[in-house]
């Protein structure tokens, strides 16, 4: 195969099928990361808060979802909630795949966010409690006016890197073919056979999509240097 | 520098020759006739019937890119899940997944039926409940092996290949046909196993192997899209009757539904519906014309041979 047949097959693949691609494949990545990250951020924070609290049957429950989802591969986790949950939740066979995926994606994000930012709240030095305990704040205004600001300055780089594989984790929920990059990728390979070409395509749409959010969480965190 | 401007005057190029070189007459008017006729008088009080299937899989599952939600998932196991469906009386859903996802969700019972262009297998029969078979044309009654273009139809029996690397799907039926026919000749290499079809069309271009095992259908779909790097070899498969023909998979135990699903396939050919279906499949699929297939630019048969139902 020649490199001019390569090329012209991708300009041929861009030109009929950009709409799948581009249209509905990164409208779907980005509606899925989206919710991961966002969902995943929150989540991970209860779930770092609920470990340094003081219940203890929450604190293992968490421990365990947190060790389960860091120990086993994604995959797995995307077939156990796609066959499994609707199981245990019969309402969730009543929607579409694309809800357990994302529960699932969300789940998974939050494990990884809860230790990123469990991490980022032990590098706070124990002094600024304790400062602002013995100047009379609350255990409440503490953690979340004095603790957490300097906790998420510190743990921003490391929750920009989780972001980023969030992105291309959604990937993987390709297998239920909920829409997104990679399912363009499998529905125009399936009609074509043109693999490479494929991946080539949806190789260049994942890093412009990643590179663009790590030049935001840059931005982000130049400005936190300066607050 | 010069190859550079050369490699996007061909870019430029082919991008306006797709843009006016789209197709005349409309690729799926076969295809619609054979749904709508089925649809014609199908009630859909009997509940719903959920069928798994990996629609990766031109001509007999895929998906019509330039159609939206759920009327996308076309192909002849479309067709027969649309056939089915209306036999029992119940409203369709297709859950488009992974072809292993699509066994698992008939194991778990999220979907009751898996259609999509399964073979039989002693492992499935273990496990699944199978339908009786259906034909889908030459799919898998004939089976053969692609080559490079260079070597096209050079090959008719199995000593041709000496010396070659051969190809082919894992868990697929072709596996088993490439052990069957080379597994005794020490100079066929035959230990090259890949995940999918794709990976597989890509292997052979870039030469890591130098033949793949194929149905004949997919083989055709292949080569429509590499007309210039890719051609039979001339070499079919002796296949088993065993294997020739295309099953469903019905979660093991439930015999209720098996002994419908059988009624309506018995119902199907002796109707003589597949024939037609597989060749509207082709036609939409791309891997033959209209004209070769004898059908009008509104997708009706015209050249009906006397006599050879």
């Amino acid at each position: 195969m020649s490199f001019s047949t390569f090329f012209s097959n991708i300009g041929m693949l861009l030109s009929r099928y950009w709409h799948v691609f581009v249209l509905e494949g990164v409208k779907y990545t980005l509606l899925l990361a989206a919710i991961a990250v966002v969902g995943g951020t929150i989540l991970g924070a209860l779930f770092a808060l609920g470990k340094r609290g003081k219940i203890r049957p929450l604190k293992w429950l968490i421990g365990a979802v947190v060790e389960v989802v860091r120990g086993t591969p994604m995959l797995l986790q995307l077939y156990a909630g796609v066959f499994m949950l609707p199981r245990i939740f019969p309402i969730l066979n009543e929607v579409d795949d694309i809800v357990s995926v994302t529960v699932v994606l969300v789940i998974n994000s939050a494990a990884y966010t809860s230790e990123i930012i469990r991490s980022g709240i032990q590098a706070v030095d124990i002094g600024q409690t304790e400062a602002a305990r013995s100047l009379g704040l609350s255990e409440r205004t503490t953690m979340l006016h004095v603790v957490l600001p300097q906790a998420v300055k510190n743990i921003l780089p490391a929750l920009g890197n989780e972001f980023i594989t969030v992105v291309k984790e959604t990937s993987l929920a390709s297998t239920f073919f909920v829409g997104e990059i990679m399912t363009s990728y499998l529905k125009v390979k399936g009609n074509t056979y043109l693999t490479l070409e494929c991946l080539t395509i949806v190789g260049a749409i994942y890093f412009i999509l990643t590179f663009t959010l790590s030049k935001l969480l840059q931005r982000a965190e130049r400005r936190m240097k300066h607050a | 520098m010069k190859k550079l401007i050369a490699v996007l005057l061909v870019l430029a190029m082919v991008l306006s020759l797709a843009a006016c070189g789209d197709k005349e007459g409309a690729p799926d008017a076969a295809y619609n006739n054979y749904l709508k006729e089925i649809k014609k008088n199908a009630k859909t009080d009997n509940g719903t019937l959920t069928v798994a299937m990996s629609p990766d899989f031109a001509p007999m599952e895929f998906y019509d890119l330039g159609k939206k939600g759920d009327d996308a998932i076309v192909g002849f196991d479309v067709l027969l899940a649309n056939y089915i469906a209306a036999e029992l009386g119940m409203k369709l859903i297709i859950t488009p997944m992974s072809f292993d996802a699509s066994q698992a969700a008939v194991q778990s019972g999220k979907a009751d039926i898996a259609i999509s262009g399964f073979s039989w297998m002693a492992d499935r029969a273990e496990n699944y409940e199978l339908t009786d078979w259906y034909e889908a044309g030459d799919n898998e009654t004939e089976q053969s092996i692609i080559v490079k273009k260079d070597q096209e139809g050079k090959f008719s029996k199995p000593e041709d290949f000496a010396g070659m690397k051969i190809g082919y799907q894992g868990a697929s039926l072709q596996q088993q046909l490439v052990k069957d026919t080379f597994g005794n000749m020490a100079d066929v290499d035959i230990s090259n196993v890949y995940s999918d079809l794709g990976t597989l069309v890509e292997a052979l271009k870039s030469g890591k192997i130098q033949a793949a095992a194929v149905a004949h259908g997919n083989g055709e779909a292949i080569i429509a899209n590499a007309p210039n790097d890719i051609a039979f070899s001339g070499f079919d498969f002796d296949v088993d009757p065993l294997y020739e023909n295309n099953l469903c998979l019905i979660q093991k135990g439930n015999t209720e539904l098996l002994a419908k699903v059988n009624a309506a396939l018995a119902k199907a050919k002796e109707a003589g519906l597949y024939k037609g279906w597989y060749e509207a499949c082709q036609i939409y699929a791309e891997v033959k014309t209209i004209d070769e297939l004898g059908y009008d630019e509104n997708g009706v048969k015209i050249t009906e041979a006397a006599g050879t139902k």
